[in-house]
């Protein structure tokens, strides 16, 4: 492995932290100007950093061999015992490249447009303390080369989490979502340590490039013989992605944690944390290829999650709910694409996603400042002469995200559903494909139909909206106007980066992240011969799915019309199901939080209370002082009662002397 | 110098000043505990800066420290300190100090006897954690007893006294049949020493029948004091009734010597029946981890339950201790450091509200945060803390107490099997699946500490009874300071620590295979393991060997491949070429 030692991670790492601790600190005496230009100024220095790294990566020779060029920076020894050794150690190659690129990045611009959207609010510095905290938690994540480290980044970011979606905490309902973040996380978080541990009994090291040697040096007796727990640890480790990235079935609190400042929702809820399960799956894809079950299992939870959370998206009326249903939808594109062995469909998908969704969150965002705090799109309609800029960058969000020709999503949606037709053969079952495809096509056809609908009920027809959203209605300031056009930009643009390889142009993604996804592209292309003209059709196939769903949406809400309503009511049971999320949060409150109540109840009540303290702890008391009583009785005084008890002791003394039972 | 005596003898030398300081001088009381405290820390630092982290044994065994006390026994006067007792000793020292500025605000009553009850609980716990002669462990063992059930008896709620005689009668009548078997032990030697060396000769030599019969005797004396369920219901009632003060020792300080008493004495003198328990401790610790846990679930009285909560986080020691390995045992070891800072910092915290709105119940209280922010700051940060978030104190212990579970091979139902990260079949079930139930306090634990911080901290102000609430003052937060710091300072850099731990753990576990007949027949079966697996290594180097270059060479010419299934679960993808 080509890995050169570099000064520049650390301060990646460090700054966002500095700026978290200064604000954090001292934030509330400052002006909030100056706390606001901490934070930025930190991230951007982050970024710049990051930029300088991914420079200097691309110089390095070697980038082309399996085994990956990188940079390394070793900071201090943290956890040492015995074989378990997970360093403060930091790890930059291109996968790593890219993410800090897209957390600093898309971070820049989330932090700018919240100077903005949170200048009102009284705890602006502790807002920023966080948010720098955020990135320095992801960061962590991405540059860790250890899984010991990956796991703090991990835990990290789902406590800042915490703290972001509970950060108006006078509200007990958010505060309840916040709650609800973190319990989910720590059900996956407990999954993918159990993976970690089992990796570690395997393996005998945490440390990723150690993992790596040790899975493409496994001979095949050793496979066999790991085969079960290998599976076990990987499916442990997915396990884990679902809770971090919502997905199926820990999927219940992303919708939640919309309570939390909408900034906030774009960047972690978006644009970065939620993706740390892509980034896992990519990081150690050489994990996955061995383990075909599991990845079948990715497939079909990340397209089932793709599906559900497209039609829950399609019938909510809060902005926010619909872009988080629609988050959901997203990863679960992305798992998909992990999940039939395509982990560079994944990355990109993940790059385009994180600019076109952090760009219709902070649309939203600027709708929602606009109208003082509406989140009904049935309150809303026809804002967009009001708002031209939000509206406009919002379409071309929604076009990138719809797959409209030539944007990013385009690119990267096209080469997932690639991944899902040519790659079937890896998932072990050839048959799953035929079922996978269509299904897949059906989940892009869902999602340009709820982004129109969304974008048709917000921007155009008659405005709904009430007397007081209607007062204040202004397009919002240029600080947060200017990071919207950037990510408009990046997501017209950024699919370009990813051309796909049978047009014959070069592909730069795929190119740079080759040697990460090296295990799995060999394994991929030992399989599979060139890219056929069956691929022609899987584009036209795709495109086709998303026109169609965008067309849908303008016959049914583009015209106003009374065609959805009477839709709902041709089938209210059907609706009603949708609507109310498949009473899945109903489900878990009823199964686990009841359950959890009731044997907490029983425990203390009846096994704690009454068994072991009433019944065994106070009934050995009560036989002490019983048996007191009892003895206290016999040393009565009364002198013949002693002899003659001292007799009889004394004849059973003498009688097991004189069976030979106690020599004395 | 005698450092070691100085450590432990310092606060009895202050306890007994302060019965010449007449009882109305609550400032002189409070400046006798804490400068005492502090000495006895002080006293520690040379011993921590001189300690030789490569020396298994016992170091800082001075001559003076090892005198005869009664000779007619053979009984000695000998202490000494190695990386097993070192943190264990030095944080006793920083929490003594704790706990004597914890006795500014919560004690306004009877100063002298928290004052004097203190340092001799200090020398007590001190004594035990450094002795090297059974007796001597005795006699600093009971003598914890009596402060104890004073601390907790003397200040708190009307029920305090019942707590404190059920506090004391219990652990008291468990340490009984431990006495029992350090006769049994010394009279087994010759009656002529309850020297450890001697004293684990001994022990060692003994049949396997009889080593578990002792090894339980010692085990339910230390089971009490950690507490492990079922032995623990003196504790949340115990918690619930006595003063803040009194929780921060019963819950930081005292449970110390439980978790010593088994690394010193009860794993290594009885090899045997440590191996034949490690299973069944492995289920129960799981057990009593995932009991406390849920009982803390619902309670409404909030010290009860971070009372039960330490009954789960506690389950951890003997969990870490039982899986007899590195990773476990060190686990343990920083377990025990970080439940005593955590936990005590969460009886303090808890402590500040009870004594200032005099209500235990968490429906009383409710959007503290605005008005206290500084407290929120310390809450949240000591309660993730204890939660286990990664880079803090707590996570140290649970992931490698976890950790070392997972791969323990001593849990395994299936004797012979074999050990941590060395064998291609990996992890034994029965461990994993231990580490998996314990691992639910992760969830669990988040369920009732995130609860607790809504219901004290979060949500709207309620009442007017919080109208005029101030931060936190300094005579509040300052024993919180020493706690946060330990937090950060173990959390990042366990190194430190845990590198002093390391020769002398592994000197434990390897006078355990030395001395144990199923632990040599485990080495010997672990090296031919060993040999299949550097077999396997070295025909598997080979490139045609790995699984990616067959599937290539599967898929170009389709003959390499087969006679082998490379791939886990490839049987239902024999279809393709």
């Amino acid at each position: 492995m080509n890995t050169v030692a570099t000064g520049l991670l650390a301060p990646l790492l460090l700054l966002p932290l500095a700026g978290a601790v200064l604000n954090g600190a001292v934030g509330r005496f400052l002006p909030k100007s100056l706390s606001a230009a901490i934070g930025i100024l930190s991230i951007g220095a982050a970024f710049v950093v990051a930029l300088l790294a991914t420079l200097q990566l691309h110089g390095l020779p070697g980038a082309e061999a399996y085994g990956a060029a990188a940079l390394t920076q070793d900071l201090a020894e943290w956890i040492n015992v015995g074989p378990l050794v997970a360093s403060w150690a930091l790890h930059f190659d291109a996968v790593t490249a890219i993410m800090s690129l897209v957390i600093t990045g898309v971070g820049l611009l989330i932090h700018l447009y919240s100077a903005g959207y949170m200048h009102d609010d009284e705890g602006l510095a502790k807002y920023f303390a966080y948010l720098n905290l955020f990135v320095a938690a992801m960061l962590s994540l991405v540059l860790a080369d250890n899984l010991v480290l990956l796991f703090l980044g991990w835990e990290g970011v789902g406590l800042v989490s915490w703290l972001l979606i509970g950060f108006w905490y006078k509200d007990a309902e958010k505060v309840d979502a916040a709650n609800k973040a973190f319990i989910a996380n720590r059900v996956g978080d407990l999954a993918l340590m159990l993976g970690v541990f089992l990796l570690f009994g395997l393996a005998g090291t945490v440390h990723i490039g150690g993992l790596r040697d040790w899975a493409s040096h496994m001979s095949p007796e050793q496979l066999t013989a790991a085969g079960t727990l290998l599976t076990a640890s990987t499916l442990l480790l997915f396990i884990g992605c679902t809770g971090k990235s919502a997905q199926i079935p820990l999927y219940v609190w992303l919708p939640d944690a919309m309570a939390g400042p909408t900034p906030v929702s774009a960047l972690i809820h978006a644009a970065t944390m939620v993706t740390a399960g892509i980034y896992l799956m990519v990081r150690l894809n050489f994990l996955f290829i061995l383990t075909p079950f599991t990845l079948s299992v990715v497939a079909v939870i990340g397209l089932l999650t793709a599906l559900m959370a497209g039609a829950i998206g399609l019938v909510q009326n809060d902005i926010k709910k619909v872009l988080a249903y629609s988050t959901i939808s997203q990863l679960g594109f992305m798992f998909l694409a992990a999940g039939v062995a395509a982990p560079a469909a994944a990355m990109f998908h993940l790059v385009t996603h994180a600019f076109f969704k952090a760009l219709l969150f902070l649309g939203s965002g600027s709708v929602i400042h606009a109208l003082s705090g509406e989140q009904d799109i049935r309150r809303m309609g026809g804002l967009g002469q009001v708002l031209p800029s939000t509206s406009k960058t919002f379409l071309i969000g929604c076009l990138a995200i719809a797959g409209f020709p030539l944007t990013a999503g385009f690119f990267s949606k096209d080469e997932i559903l690639w991944g899902v037709l040519n790659n079937q053969q890896v998932l072990g079952s050839p048959g799953l494909s035929a079922v996978l495809f269509p299904l897949a096509l059906f989940a892009a056809f869902l999602t340009a139909l709820y982004m129109f609908r969304l974008y048709f009920t917000v921007f155009a027809g008659e405005q709904r909206l009430t007397d007081e959203a209607k007062s204040h209605l202004h397009e919002s300031p240029a600080i947060m106007t200017g990071p919207l056009w950037v990510l408009a930009i990046l997501s017209l643009v950024a699919g370009f980066a990813g051309l796909p390889h049978f047009t014959g142009l070069h592909n730069h993604f795929h190119h740079f992240i080759a040697p990460v996804i090296a295990p799995t592209e060999a394994l991929v292309r030992s399989v599979y011969g060139p890219e056929s003209g069956a691929i022609w059709g899987c584009v036209g196939a795709g495109t086709a799915a998303g026109l169609s769903g965008m067309g849908l949406a303008f016959v049914l809400w583009g015209r106003g019309g009374e065609t959805p309503a009477r839709l709902a009511a041709a089938w209210p049971r059907l609706h009603a199901l949708v609507l109310n999320k498949f009473y899945i949060d109903e489900l878990y409150a009823l199964t686990f939080g009841k359950a959890l109540q009731v044997k907490s109840r029983v425990y203390d009540l009846f096994v704690d209370n009454l068994v072991i303290d009433t019944v065994a702890v106070g009934g050995a008391g009560w036989l002490s002082t019983f048996s007191g009583q009892l003895i206290g009785r016999l040393q009565n005084g009364n002198l013949q009662r002693y002899i003659t008890i001292a007799f009889i002791g004394l004849a059973f003394v003498l009688f097991l002397i004189a069976r030979g039972g106690v020599t004395p | 110098m005698p450092w070691l005596t100085l450590i432990v003898l310092s606060p009895l030398a202050g306890a007994l000043l302060l019965a010449f300081v007449p009882s109305e001088h609550k400032e002189a009381h409070r400046m006798v505990g804490g400068f005492f405290a502090l000495l006895s820390l002080l006293f520690f630092l040379p011993v921590a800066a001189g300690f030789d982290p490569s020396q298994a044994g016992m170091q800082f065994t001075s001559a003076a420290e090892n005198v005869a006390w009664i000779p007619s026994l053979g009984a000695r006067y000998h202490l000494g300190i190695d990386g097993l007792s070192l943190w264990l000793v030095g944080l006793t020292t920083v929490l003594g100090v704790v706990a004597a500025m914890a006795g500014v605000n919560s004690i306004q009553t009877a100063s002298r006897t928290y004052y004097a009850g203190l340092l001799t609980l200090l020398t007590a716990v001190l004594g035990a954690l450094c002795s090297l002669d059974l007796l001597l462990f005795a006699l600093f063992w009971e003598l914890m007893l009596l402060p104890l059930a004073l601390l907790v008896g003397t200040w708190g709620d009307r029920q305090r006294v019942a707590a404190a005689t059920k506090l004391f009668v219990v652990t008291l009548v468990c340490s009984m049949p431990m006495m029992a078997a350090i006769f049994y032990l010394w009279v087994k030697g010759g009656s002529t020493s309850f020297d450890l060396a001697d004293i684990a000769a001994t022990a060692q030599g003994l049949p396997v029948g009889v080593q578990q019969a002792l090894f339980l005797a010692f085990c339910l004396a230390f089971f009490v004091k950690l507490p492990i369920p079922p032995l623990h219901t003196w504790l949340p009632e115990a918690h619930a009734q006595t003063s803040t003060a009194g929780s921060f020792v019963l819950g930081a300080i005292v449970f110390q010597a439980g978790t010593y008493g088994l690394i010193r004495f009860a794993i290594p003198l009885f090899p045997d029946a440590v191996y034949w328990a490690a299973p069944a401790i492995g289920i129960l610790s799981a057990f009593a981890i995932v009991y406390g846990a849920l009982i803390a679930v619902t309670q409404r009285d909030m010290k009860k339950m971070i009372a039960f909560s330490s009954v789960s986080h506690l389950g951890f020691i003997t969990l870490g201790l039982f899986a007899i390995n590195q990773v476990g045992m060190t686990g343990a070891l920083v377990q025990s450091l970080a439940h005593s800072v955590t936990a005590g910092a969460l009886f303090l915290l808890a402590g500040v509200l009870i004594d200032r709105y005099e209500s235990r119940s968490v429906d009383d209280y409710g959007g503290l945060a605005a008005k206290m922010p500084v407290f929120a700051v310390l809450f949240v940060f000591l309660i993730m803390a204890y939660a286990g978030v990664p880079g803090l104190i707590g996570f140290v212990g649970e992931f490698l107490v976890l950790a070392g579970a997972a791969g323990s091979w001593a849990f395994s139902l299936t004797p012979g099997n074999v050990h941590f990260g060395s064998l291609p079949t990996g992890p034994d079930t029965t461990a994993l699946v231990i580490a998996f139930v314990a691992g639910l306090r992760v969830v669990v634990g988040a369920i009732y500490l995130l609860g607790l911080t809504k219901r004290l901290m979060l949500g709207s102000v309620t009442g007017s009874r919080f109208s005029k609430t101030t931060d936190v003052t300094w005579a509040e937060a300052a024993p919180l300071i020493p706690l946060v710091f330990l937090s950060l300072w173990v959390g990042l850099q366990p190194g430190f620590f845990t590198s002093r731990m390391d020769a002398s753990v592994k000197g434990l576990l390897s006078g355990l295979v030395e001395n144990s007949t199923l632990a040599k027949e485990t080495a010997a079966n672990m090296a031919a393991q060993q040999e299949t697996v550097a077999n396997w290594n070295r025909d598997g180097r080979s490139p045609e060997a790995w699984p990616l270059q067959r599937k290539q060479a599967a898929a170009n010419g389709g003959a390499a491949a087969e006679g082998h299934t490379a791939q886990p679960g490839a049987a239902n993808q024999g279809g393709h070429p």
